[in-house]
């Protein structure tokens, strides 16, 4: 009778089992991952983006616009190593709009 | 891919992707059911080994072999499930008895009255008391093992399967 009741009690706490195969969690999971993924770099390129900002602006500022050449260099520097870190993604995202 | 768990965990490290998405196929149904036992709903369970899963990817360099890999990844189950429990006792109010009412995909032959009358009595238990009885009795890991897994002492291990057992054995009634 106890032995009956324990089963019983497995059986149910077994009840709310998932499937043994469930693609589509696997799915969620590696979309949460690419998520975080993009996040991150997202913030790693706003946070570069930030500081260069901040950069150009002060080396503008020393020379009353002397410099705004230099800026001007900072930002294409800026552009050219942003796009050398994302240029897989860039690739990507234009290979979207091609014919 | 194929493979023992520790060399899923070692490619897992080397940025495999096909390793992880046999890990996840290999232990979701483990992971989700545990988690399952212990919130109100399977959604805020689903929800939680998802993030188990990614933790398992980031942290893969973190594991040690003193257990198996399903151990580890559980007591990365087990953590997240306590750093969430505030937030679920505000949802459990909410939206049990909705969640409860919906079919179990693992066993349809249990009648839902039954289903809800056990989540019911579960959500009752203390979450380390939950814990204990959903891996000891509801998974078959023998004490010693949950007590890893938890890392609470094995004795209050044994102790809160005797009382969950006991907490839990009359919702059974005349049924069993």
């Amino acid at each position: 009778m106890s032995e009956d009741r324990d089963n019983r009690l497995v059986e149910l706490l077994r009840a709310d089992a998932p499937p043994e195969r469930d693609p589509v969690f696997r799915l969620k999971v590696l979309e949460r991952r690419e998520q975080r993924q993009f996040q991150r770099r997202l913030l790693t390129m706003l946070a570069g983006m930030l500081v260069i900002l901040v950069g150009m602006g002060f080396a503008i500022s020393l020379g009353n616009g002397a410099l705004a050449p230099t800026g001007a260099l900072i930002v294409g520097a800026a552009l050219v190593s942003g796009y050398l870190a994302f240029r897989g993604q860039v690739r990507r995202i234009l290979g979207r709009f091609s014919l | 891919m194929e493979g023992d768990d520790e060399s899923l965990l070692a490619a897992i490290r080397d940025g495999s992707d096909s390793a992880f998405n046999t890990l996840i196929d290999r232990h979701q149904q483990a992971v989700r059911t545990f988690l399952r036992g212990l919130t109100a709903n399977p959604s805020d369970a689903d929800d939680l080994a998802q993030e188990t899963f990614l933790a398992a990817w980031t942290q893969a360099k973190s594991f040690r072999g003193q257990g198996s890999v399903r151990s580890w990844l559980f007591s990365i189950a087990w953590r997240k499930a306590k750093g969430s429990q505030r937030r679920w006792f505000r949802a459990a109010r909410r939206d049990t008895a909705y969640h409860e009412s919906l079919p179990g995909e693992g066993a349809p032959e249990a009648p839902a009255e039954d289903r809800i009358a056990m989540r019911q009595a579960l959500l009752s238990l203390p979450l380390d008391q939950r814990a204990a009885v959903t891996l000891v009795l509801g998974s078959g890991y023998t004490h010693e093992e949950a007590a890893k897994m938890l890392a609470i002492p094995l004795g209050t291990i044994k102790s809160h399967v005797l009382r969950g057992r006991e907490k839990l054995r009359p919702i059974l009634g005349d049924r069993s």
